[in-house]
């Protein structure tokens, strides 16, 4: 059983690692693109009809596939006024205890992305402006982005509540 | 049970788990998410999709990851020090010269990037190593670099106004320009300040022997330092001011600028990109995840008609509707002490704002009020991001607790909350340049 969840958790956190540091190069793309684009409409008064789009693609892509790497990094903030006094056992257990809040969050972005993103593709949903390109497979992405750290949540769950049992950390 | 109770029961339970330490964007969406759940039933949900699609709709959030990546590059680029060791040929002979010239080059920095941080790094890393050798007092020292620090959310480009003026829907450009007097303001304040110190009890700051001042040739030499950033700023502010390229454009010449200066300046290392990349990943995609959740959280809020309740208990401020804005500040000042800058700004401006513009007040020169009162929020004790980043930048042996930190920081408290009684009573101090430079507004 341990094994298993140990080997769950190490899983998970070795993809959203593989996958948060691809992701970071993405950054550069977009302000290159943005770049090559000022040049174009203001010197040479070309802009391109796609790059509205194109653009916010990959920054929504960027955003959605970085949220577990960030997630497992612990880059999101917390009010930290107390926590950062506390145990690391403690602290473990009030995550624990807050989890079902944070699950019910992303538990129902997730249900509602997918019902949304689902219907989307059926219906074969397309930008109103530009150059009218299909909307599904960006929020399908976003889809992916939302199970990313919904696994990763889970798998800071089971750490926490071996922490909070055992006094121990999982490994 | 009236809808104003329901909503204070969520408000108050959004702060009671803020307090377990949970992620805030989390317990924001988490609290709003239970709330719609039992008040609407899993139709109300559908907010979640809707309210997240609405975001991502946004197209000018493009230029945020763009400025915290110039801001990471700026930071490690090396101009910081190049344009300091011109500061100080140049001030160094007044009494107080080099935190003078601090506040400058803070200013400058700021004028490079859109984060607050970077001016805080350079000058905690570069300036205060060299003011604490030529016998500068730290009691004033270790409080100015945090407080002039966080110039940078007034001085565009400025990523907590673009925030601000997507809530608000008003003009970045505008806001941007509204923040460049505040900021000269607030620059100016401190310079008097130390100036007035220095003369009082020269200990604080002595000026340079006269056998270490710098010769005029040298003075001129070193101020080519300037000359990069000069370039930089006019790319990335001149042409938006001027109309010619977008904002988003603008964040990607920032970028590449900062880039480029890297290179020049020799700093450009494969670790280097990594670090930067890595950063913004974490910057943006925590920003994005709390705006997704905040806008939920605060359309909840609205279908509540919370807005009514607020708008009942602010009324019970005594003098009208500048009493109201006086109240406002007042609660974003001890929310500040336990909040950070963006979530306070995501969970408390979309509250006010409707209010704000119903009194009719114009929202550009609340957003300036709102950024001053960041600023003072960013070094008020217990609790000051930037009291934490100086902490973890001043040198070892110096002996610098961060309890003398605390002390130093008060004076520079006192002054920016003076300079936001002074744009509170003259709002022309923020609104003068926009109509200036957009006449039709």
């Amino acid at each position: 059983m341990k094994k298993a969840l140990l080997s769950y958790v190490n899983a998970i956190g070795w993809f959203n690692e593989r996958l948060g540091k691809g992701a970071g190069y993405v950054i550069w793309g977009l302000a290159g693109l943005m770049f090559y684009e000022a040049i174009c409409r203001s010197a040479f008064n070309a802009p391109h009809l796609w790059l509205p789009e194109i653009t916010q693609y990959i920054f929504w892509g960027y955003v959605f596939l970085g949220g577990g790497y960030v997630f497992l990094h612990e880059g999101h903030i917390r009010m930290d006024a107390l926590y950062s006094r506390w145990s690391p056992r403690r602290r473990a257990i009030v995550d624990v205890a807050t989890f079902s809040v944070a699950a019910f969050y992303l538990g129902g972005l997730l249900w509602k992305f997918s019902y949304y993103t689902a219907i989307s593709i059926m219906a074969g949903e397309r930008q109103a402006c530009g150059i009218h390109t299909y909307v599904g497979p960006i929020k399908a992405i976003m889809v992916l982005g939302i199970i990313l750290v919904l696994l990763e949540a889970v798998a800071f769950f089971i750490k926490d509540v071996h922490l909070a049992i055992s006094g121990k950390v999982l490994e | 049970m009236s809808y104003g109770i329901i909503a204070g029961i969520m408000f108050a339970g959004m702060v009671g788990l803020l307090f377990t330490g949970q992620r805030l964007f989390l317990v924001i969406g988490g609290v709003a998410a239970i709330a719609t759940a039992t008040l609407w039933g899993t139709g109300g949900l559908d907010m979640l999709a809707f309210g997240s699609y609405n975001v991502i709709g946004w197209w000018t959030l493009l230029a945020i990851p763009q400025f915290i990546i110039m801001g990471q590059l700026i930071a490690r680029s090396g101009v910081g020090e190049k344009l300091y060791h011109a500061l100080h040929l140049w001030m160094g002979r007044v009494n107080g010269g080099l935190a003078m010239g601090t506040v400058g080059l803070v200013a400058l920095i700021s004028a490079m990037s859109g984060l607050s941080f970077a001016a805080t790094v350079i000058a905690g890393t570069v300036a205060l190593p060299s003011m604490l050798k030529r016998k500068y007092d730290k009691s004033m020292v270790v409080g100015l670099i945090p407080a002039c620090g966080s110039l940078g959310f007034l001085i565009p480009p400025s990523v907590v106004l673009i925030i601000y003026g997507m809530i608000a829907r008003v003009s970045i450009g505008h806001l941007w320009i509204a923040g460049i007097i505040p900021g000269i303001l607030l620059a100016g304040m401190y310079i008097i300040y130390i100036g007035i110190r220095c003369r009082i009890q020269p200990h604080l700051g002595p000026a340079l022997p006269p056998e270490m001042r710098a010769s005029w040739g040298e003075k001129f030499r070193a101020l080519g330092a300037g000359i990069a950033p000069i370039v930089l700023i006019f790319l990335v502010l001149g042409l938006l001011f001027m109309g010619v390229s977008s904002l988003i454009e603008c964040a990607a010449i920032g970028a590449v600028g900062a880039l480029v200066i890297t290179a020049i300046e020799r700093r450009l290392t494969f670790n280097l990109l990594k670090t930067v990349m890595d950063e913004s990943l974490k910057s943006t995609v925590m920003i994005m995840w709390l705006f997704m959740a905040a806008l939920f959280f605060s359309s909840v809020f609205d279908g509540l008609g919370a807005a009514r309740s607020i708008e009942n208990l602010l009324r019970l401020a005594p003098g009208g509707d500048l009493g109201i804005i006086i109240a406002m500040q007042l609660s974003f000042f001890l929310l500040g002490m336990v909040m950070d800058d963006t979530a306070m700004l995501l969970i408390v401006a979309p509250l006010y704002i409707p209010l704000v513009a119903k009194m009719g007040f114009p929202l550009v020169w609340y957003g300036i009020l709102y950024t001053l009162n960041c600023q003072m929020a960013f070094v008020t004790p217990p609790f000051g991001w930037n009291l934490f980043i100086m902490k973890s930048v001043v040198p070892k042996d110096s002996g610098i607790t961060l309890a003398d930190i605390y002390k130093s920081v008060i004076p520079y408290v006192g002054i920016q909350a003076a300079c936001l009684g002074i744009v509170i009573a003259f709002p022309q101090i923020a609104l003068w340049l926009p109509s200036i430079i957009f006449p039709s507004g």
